[in-house]
C-alpha cells in the first residue's frame, strides 16, 4: 500500500513537471508574451522583475527561475497587466469560488442518492418513470442553458428571485446580510439541481444491478424483507464506486466553475480565468493551468485510494489489470 | 421443434464423395443488425428520439434555405434597422401566438400620435382611453408620461423607421430650449439619396415624401448633383414586402439577421465538427490502441505512460493554449479536441484488442496462417464494432456540448461562422427586452441534446445487450 503511494507521487511528480514545463513552453512561444517596458513611465517593475524571472533570458532558464521563485518567494510570476504578483490575486479568489459551490455540493449528495434509490426501489414504476426523465432532461441540457433560463424565468418573468446575480460585498452592506443571502438562493438551487442527475443515474443503475445478486436472493430468502436487504446489503455495496468520485468532488469544489461565476457575477478563479483568457494575461494563466493540473492529478491519487479504502476486495498494485 | 430426420441418413461419412446434408432452418433468418434493429424498435423512447433526430437533420440540410433572405450579407446598415423583431409565423399568428406582436412602454404623446396618425392605424392592439387620444396633455393625465401597450411590433418599425422616430417629440422639445444643441427630429427616418438612387425607388413606391432637395455645383466639372433627401418605407425599401407580409419564423438577431437561418447554420456547423472530429479521434485512437493492445509489450508500456500524461493535460488549456495562439478558426477547434479526444477510442481499441487476441478463434486463425494484419482486420475488428459504433452516437452530443459551452463562453470565436452557443451568449445579454433570442437556440440545444442521449442509450442497448445492466 505505502510503496503503491509513493510510486504513485513519483510517477504523479513527473507526469506533473512534464506537463507543466510544455505548457510554460508554449505560453511563452506566444508572441505576444514579451513584456516591454512603458515609454516614459516608472519602469522599476520591468527592470526588477526582467532580472528575477529572467526576460530576456532562454525560456528554459525562465522556466527554472520561475520554479526557483515559487520555492524561494512564493512567487508564481510578474503579471505585467495587474502589474502585481499573481499568486495573491489569484489564490485570494479562492475563498469566493469554494463560498458558491460547497453548498451545492453536499446538498446534492444525498438528494443524488436518494432519488437513485426510489427509481431502483421502484424500478418500472411510475416514481421510477418521473425521475429517469428528469434525470435525463437535466443531463443532456447544457449546465449554461438550464442557468440562463431559470435566470428569465425566476428573476425576470416571475420576480421571485431577488436579483439575477449574487449580490457584492458592498451590497451587503447596503442591503442587509439577509438580501444578500438570498441573492445567492438562485445560484444554489441551479447548481445543486444540474449536479445531481449524473450521480442519480449512476446509483440506480448500479443498486439495480446489485439487487440481482445472489446474496441478496440468499438475504431474501433467510427472511428478510426486500427493503431490508436493500439498505442493509445492496446500498453499500451500490455506493462503493461512486465514493472516489465524491472525494474528486470535494477538490473540484475549490477550481470552481467558469459559467457559475460569469452568469451568476461571483468575483472568483473561474472569473479569473476568463479575465486572464481575455486580457492575455499569460503569468495568470500559467499559474491557472499549473494549479488545475495539479489538482486534477491529486483528485486522481485521492480517488484511487478511496476505492481501497471503502473496498477491500480491490488491492491496489496487485498486478496489472488485463 | 426438431424436425423428423430420417434415421438412414445418420450413418458415418465413409467416402470423401459422399455429401452431407443440412437441414435449412425453418425460421426466418435474423442477423446482427436486424436483430438490433428489432431491439432498438421495442425502445418507443429511442425511437421517438432518432425521428426526431432524422427532422433535426433534415432542417440542418435545407434550413439555411428555406428563408430566402439576403439584406444581412448585402447592407448591413438596412439590415440592422429591423433588428430585434419579434417571431411570426404564417398560420400561427392567426392563433395568437407568434404573431409578431410585442408589449412595449414608450412615451405618451409618441403613442398618441401614432394611435391618431392614417399611417399608424391598427398597430397599437391595446385600447387606449379615447379621452387621452383626443387630448393627451389634460390635467387628468399629467402624471402619466409612458404608456405600456401591445403592438404589432412588424408595422410598429416600420413605422418608426419610415414616418417619424421613437425620439421625435422628445427631440422638438429640446431643441425649444434655450441655447440647446439643434438636432433633427426626424434622425434616422431621413436619408438621402443620390438622383439614380432616388429614381429607381420612386418608380418602386418606396418614397413616402421628400424632405428637401439639395443641390451642389462641383466647381471642377461644372455639373449639378442633386441629392433628395426623403423618407422611405422601411419593409418595402429594404426587403420589398408590407410588414403584414414579412414573417421572420424565430425573428431577427440584434444585427438583424434572421435568427431561424443563423440558428440552422450554427447547428450545422457543430454537427459537422462533431462528425469530423469523432472521425479522427476513433481513427487515430483505434489504429494505435489496436496495435498497442495486439502486439503490447514494451510498447503498451511506453505508450501506457505517455497516455497518462496527455489524458492529465485539461482539455480546458489545451483549448485555450491553442485558441491564444492561432485564433479559432475552425481547424483550431478540431486540433483541440482531437489532440486529448483520441485518448477515449484509445483506451477502447487498446483494451478489445488485448482481450480478443488470446481467444481461441485468433489461435485457429494463426494456426491456419493468417497474417496478423488478417487478424486484426478481419477477426478482431468487427468484433470492436458495436462498441465504437455506440460510441458514436454518444460522443456527437458530448461535442455539442462541450463545443456550445465554451462558444458560450466566448472561448471558441468563429471569425467567420455563428454557433449556436454564441447566439445564446447573445440572447443572454438582452434576454429582457428580446427574450426569443435566447429561447430558440437555448429550446433547440436542449431538444437536440436529449434527442441524441436517447438515442445513444437506445443504440447501445441495441447493438450491446450486455451493457444493458439488469432490467
Amino acid at each position: 500500500m505505502t510503496r503503491y503511494l509513493i510510486k504513485r507521487i513519483i510517477l504523479m511528480f513527473f507526469t506533473f513537471i512534464i506537463t507543466v514545463f510544455l505548457f510554460f513552453v508554449f505560453i511563452k512561444l506566444l508572441p505576444e508574451n514579451v513584456p516591454t517596458p512603458l515609454k516614459g513611465q516608472d519602469n522599476t517593475w520591468y527592470e526588477l522583475n526582467r532580472i528575477k524571472e529572467g526576460w530576456d533570458k532562454p525560456i528554459i532558464t525562465q522556466f527554472f527561475l520561475w520554479i526557483k521563485n515559487i520555492f524561494a518567494t512564493g512567487s508564481f510570476g510578474f503579471s505585467s497587466q495587474l502589474k502585481r504578483d499573481v499568486s495573491t490575486v489569484y489564490f485570494g479568489k479562492i475563498p469566493a469560488s469554494i463560498y458558491i459551490n460547497v453548498i451545492p455540493y453536499f446538498l446534492s449528495l444525498p438528494f443524488a442518492i436518494l432519488l437513485g434509490v426510489i427509481a431502483a426501489i421502484y424500478k418500472n414504476k411510475a416514481a421510477d418513470t418521473v425521475i429517469s426523465v428528469g434525470i435525463m432532461i437535466f443531463i443532456s441540457v447544457p449546465f449554461f442553458v438550464v442557468a440562463v433560463l431559470s435566470q428569465y424565468l425566476f428573476y425576470f418573468e416571475l420576480g421571485w428571485a431577488p436579483d439575477y446575480k449574487i449580490a457584492t460585498a458592498p451590497e451587503f452592506v447596503e442591503k442587509g446580510i439577509w438580501y444578500g443571502l438570498s441573492t445567492y438562493i438562485l445560484p444554489v438551487i441551479v447548481l445543486t439541481i444540474s449536479s445531481i442527475p449524473g450521480l442519480a443515474r449512476g446509483v440506480r443503475a448500479e443498486l439495480t444491478e446489485q439487487m440481482t445478486q445472489d446474496y441478496i436472493l440468499l438475504a431474501m430468502s433467510k427472511g428478510m424483507t426486500r427493503r431490508k436487504a436493500i439498505f442493509r446489503h445492496a446500498l453499500k455495496n451500490a455506493l462503493v464506486p461512486f465514493l472516489p468520485g465524491i472525494f474528486i468532488g470535494v477538490i473540484g469544489i475549490i477550481n470552481g466553475g467558469i459559467i457559475t461565476e460569469q452568469l451568476f457575477r461571483v468575483d472568483g478563479t473561474g472569473k479569473m480565468y476568463l479575465e486572464a483568457f481575455n486580457g492575455k494575461d499569460f503569468a495568470m494563466l500559467m499559474l491557472i493551468t499549473t494549479f488545475g493540473q495539479f489538482l486534477g492529478l491529486v483528485a486522481s491519487i485521492v480517488g484511487d485510494l478511496s476505492y481501497t479504502l471503502f473496498d477491500p476486495r480491490i488491492r491496489v498494485g496487485g498486478g496489472k489489470l488485463s | 421443434m426438431i424436425p423428423e430426420v430420417d434415421k438412414k441418413k445418420l450413418v458415418l461419412v465413409h467416402n470423401k464423395t459422399d455429401k452431407i446434408d443440412e437441414v435449412e432452418l425453418k425460421t426466418k433468418k435474423i442477423g446482427y443488425y436486424k436483430d438490433s434493429w428489432i431491439r432498438f424498435k421495442k425502445n418507443k423512447a429511442s425511437l421517438t428520439a432518432f425521428i426526431i433526430i432524422c427532422i433535426i437533420m433534415l432542417f440542418i440540410i435545407i434550413g439555411p434555405y428555406l428563408k430566402n433572405y439576403k439584406l444581412y450579407t448585402e447592407n448591413k446598415t438596412e439590415a440592422a434597422r429591423i433588428a430585434n423583431l419579434p417571431p411570426k409565423i404564417p398560420g400561427l399568428e392567426k392563433l395568437g401566438i407568434f404573431n409578431g406582436y410585442k408589449t412595449i412602454e414608450r412615451d405618451k404623446i409618441f403613442l398618441v400620435h401614432l394611435a391618431n396618425s392614417e399611417e399608424g392605424k391598427g398597430i397599437i392592439k391595446t385600447k387606449i382611453d379615447e379621452e387621452m387620444l383626443k387630448n393627451p396633455n389634460a390635467d387628468k393625465f399629467k402624471n402619466i408620461s409612458s404608456l405600456t401597450v401591445k403592438v404589432d411590433y412588424y408595422k410598429y418599425i416600420d413605422y418608426i423607421k419610415s414616418y417619424i422616430p421613437e425620439d421625435y417629440f422628445g427631440t422638438i422639445n429640446s431643441n425649444k430650449k434655450q441655447g440647446a444643441q439643434q438636432r433633427d427630429p426626424y434622425g434616422t427616418v431621413r436619408r438621402s439619396l443620390i438622383q439614380e438612387e432616388f429614381e429607381e425607388n420612386l418608380k418602386k413606391g418606396n418614397i413616402v415624401d421628400i424632405l428637401k432637395i439639395n443641390k451642389t455645383l462641383d466647381s471642377t466639372t461644372g455639373k449639378t448633383s442633386i441629392t433628395y433627401e426623403v423618407r422611405m418605407h422601411q419593409f418595402k425599401a429594404s426587403l420589398n414586402t408590407s410588414p403584414e407580409d414579412t414573417y421572420f419564423w424565430f425573428g431577427t438577431t440584434a444585427a438583424g439577421q434572421d435568427l431561424f437561418t443563423e440558428l440552422w447554420k450554427g447547428a450545422r456547423i457543430s454537427l459537422l465538427m462533431a462528425v469530423l472530429v469523432i472521425l479522427i479521434n476513433t481513427t487515430i485512437g483505434l489504429t494505435i490502441g489496436a496495435i498497442v493492445g495486439y502486439y503490447g509489450n514494451l510498447l503498451d508500456l511506453l505508450f501506457g505512460r505517455l497516455v497518462e500524461i496527455i489524458s492529465s493535460i485539461p482539455f480546458l488549456s489545451v483549448l485555450t493554449l491553442l485558441t491564444l495562439r492561432f485564433g479559432s478558426p475552425i481547424w483550431v477547434i478540431i486540433l483541440a479536441f482531437t489532440a486529448t479526444g483520441w485518448i477515449g477510442s484509445y483506451g477502447t481499441g487498446r483494451v478489445q484488442f488485448y482481450r480478443f487476441k488470446n481467444r481461441e478463434y485468433v489461435l485457429a486463425a494463426r494456426t491456419l496462417g493468417a497474417s496478423d494484419k488478417r487478424i486484426m482486420f478481419k477477426h478482431i475488428f468487427p468484433n470492436t464494432l458495436g462498441y465504437i459504433v455506440t460510441g458514436y452516437a454518444l460522443a456527437i452530443p458530448a461535442f455539442v456540448f462541450t463545443e456550445a459551452t465554451y462558444s458560450f463562453l466566448n472561448i471558441i470565436q468563429y471569425s467567420d461562422a455563428t454557433s449556436v452557443g454564441f447566439l445564446i451568449q447573445q440572447g443572454q445579454s438582452n434576454m429582457v427586452q428580446t427574450p426569443h433570442l435566447l429561447l430558440f437556440p437555448a429550446i433547440y440545444i436542449a431538444i437536440l441534446m436529449i434527442s441524441f442521449n436517447l438515442f445513444g442509450n437506445g443504440l447501445r442497448d441495441a447493438f450491446n445487450p450486455s451493457l444493458r445492466g439488469a432490467e
